[in-house]
């Protein structure tokens, strides 16, 4: 299975099973112990894509401040925020997969962050759209969205983020038991209404949300697939029986 | 002047430096439309200044800015060159502008087939501000220089049969790239109005913005403003112009006819389909400021509302 992924993800993958080594910082002339630290945080790759995650928001800063946004600034803000919100939701519904096929297991926590991740840039969109382009006017933020229908896919997808983020912690998961796994399958239908909510607001160029809806179609049929194999599988270790036939209880009349 | 008169707005706001550089600069562009061939208005310093100082007066009447020029330059739908905004600025500077001919054509009892220089002669472009309104939600205001294309097609004199008016864009698919794959849109573009919706004195035939010749991506040499129309009216690059008795079919009606309508006159009170026309984004806004308010006929009403008296505006949207 291992073979099947691309050399780049292979390798990234090795790094991150690989046990901390320690090593001696001397050597390469590092003594400074903010330094060592800063490099000993940031060769653990979790902490690694937790600062990487921030890169696309330090991005935008940027844009801002040099007026480097064009025409239309604030729609350039939403677009930024909105694509970002997809990719991450991408990369987030990718770990699953990249589990199974190499059967490794306790990436849990990339998943969880690139989760969190996804619901951030959410919400710096939908903060986007309440103040900065609607500078909080609620009568005009309750016409818009009630005559936008793309808006309407986008709040689902925000609602359900919104839940799974407030719920995303181990003691949560813990106390939900099994209703955890079932709420977070909600990601599925979001995940399609991010993809709508991008498709539905263009006039004709829809090359952009064409491509991430055919990226979170592979993510999604790669459960389905999944799903499909675990069933036979399960059927498979069923040792197969005549059907039982029922007893018959008796029925009180009741009258 | 015909930018709306709802007053709000200090002098002082729109006097800025910026504005008043391009009172500079609209004194230098009337001296670029002369140099273009119009020995018409040459009369001196003081049709500029009249110029300049109408410009002035209308802003100061209004609660309008005028919006950047580096805004209107580089933020384009030309889905000839590119469906995104950005790009055209650049792909459109390989277009072939000169020489260009229009043709004015159809049921008219003088066909024309003119010049650029000979339109210029003929119909001295004055400076007109005028708003512009997409459909995507998004609204400038824009200091044109052109004519009244009724005193186009006056020349050419409709046929009295003559019920519509064709436009035609240019085809140049060895300059545009979505043309030349067949992307989208069937081209070329083709836009149309009422013969009488032509005829009124505000749909104009816009040859120049902000002093200067027509940049490419804005549609040079030669494109239509109906200000009181979504912008994928005011076809660009013009080569063709007809007189027709039968509705014309145009691009956008044709491609998604519940969307786009053969009208498209600016109504907040009809949404498109797919989003709310009640308020609008005006380019290079600061982050935080409310978005404004649509007008119906993006502000033109009293002007133009007698056009469309008895009409369902709902249903011929």
């Amino acid at each position: 299975m291992m073979k099947m992924l691309p050399p780049l993800l292979y390798a990234y993958i090795s790094v991150l099973r690989k046990q901390q080594k320690t090593i001696d910082y001397a050597q390469y002339g590092l003594k400074s112990p903010w330094l060592i630290g800063l490099i000993e945080t940031f060769s653990e790759a979790f902490n690694l894509c937790l600062l990487i995650s921030f890169f696309p928001l330090l991005i935008l800063m940027v844009l801002i401040m040099t007026d480097d946004l064009g025409g239309n600034p604030i729609e350039a803000f939403h677009l930024h925020t909105g694509i970002w919100t997809l990719r991450f939701l991408c990369i987030t519904l990718l770990v699953t997969p990249i589990q199974v096929m190499t059967k490794w297991r306790g990436m849990a926590h990339f998943r969880q962050l690139f989760g969190l991740m996804t619901f951030f840039y959410a919400a710096v969109h939908v903060y986007g759209y309440l103040a900065i382009d609607q500078a909080w006017v609620w009568s005009s933020i309750f016409r818009d969205i009630s005559e936008t229908t793309y808006i309407w896919w986008g709040l689902f997808c925000f609602f359900v983020l919104a839940l799974l983020a407030l719920t995303s912690s181990k003691p949560a998961k813990k106390a939900m038991g099994k209703s955890w796994k079932k709420l977070h399958r909600w990601i599925y239908p979001a995940s399609v209404a991010a993809v709508l909510h991008y498709l539905l607001q263009l006039k004709g160029n829809l090359a952009d949300p064409l491509l991430y809806g055919l990226l979170i179609t592979f993510l999604l049929l790669f459960r389905v697939l999944v799903w499909l194999k675990d069933r036979k599988v399960t059927r498979l270790m069923i040792p197969k029986r005549p059907p039982v036939e029922e007893e018959k209880v008796p029925v009180e009349e009741t009258h | 002047m015909l930018i709306k008169t709802n007053t709000g707005l200090r002098s002082s706001e729109v006097t800025d430096e910026v504005i008043f550089q391009e009172r500079r600069d609209s004194l230098r562009l009337i001296g670029g439309i002369m140099a273009l061939g119009v020995a018409g208005v040459a009369k001196g310093g003081t049709v500029d200044q009249a110029a300049s100082m109408a410009r002035q007066d209308a802003l100061a009447a209004s609660n309008e800015r005028l919006t950047r020029e580096q805004d209107i330059a580089h933020y384009n739908n030309y889905y000839e060159f590119s469906f995104y905004k950005a790009p055209p600025s650049e792909l459109a500077q390989a277009m072939q502008v000169e020489p260009w001919v229009l043709e004015v054509g159809g049921l008219v009892e003088n066909p024309l087939t003119l010049s650029i220089d000979d339109l210029l002669r003929l119909f001295p472009p004055e400076e007109q501000i005028r708003r512009i309104r997409c459909v995507e939600g998004w609204s400038g205001v824009v200091p044109w220089l052109g004519f009244p294309l009724f005193h186009l097609l006056k020349k050419a004199s409709p046929l009295s049969f003559g019920k519509f008016v064709k436009f035609t864009s240019v085809m140049q698919p060895e300059t545009m790239p979505n043309q030349r794959d067949q992307k989208m849109l069937p081209w070329p573009y083709v836009e149309g109005l009422r013969l009488d919706e032509a005829m009124h004195p505000l749909a104009m035939l816009a040859v120049g913005m902000y002093g200067k010749k027509l940049l490419n991506q804005n549609g040079a040499p030669i494109r239509l403003v109906i200000p009181w129309k979504y912008g994928f009216k005011s076809i660009k690059a013009i080569v063709k112009i007809e007189v027709t008795d039968s509705l014309p079919l145009t691009s956008w009606n044709q491609v998604a006819p519940k969307d786009y309508g053969f009208y498209a006159n600016v109504n907040p009170e009809v949404p498109h389909p797919r989003w709310s026309q009640a308020t609008e984004r005006p380019l290079g806004s600061a982050f935080y400021s409310p978005r404004r308010k649509t007008e119906l006929f993006n502000g033109y009403a009293e002007e133009v509302a007698h056009l469309y008296a008895g009409m369902d505006l709902r249903q011929l949207f």
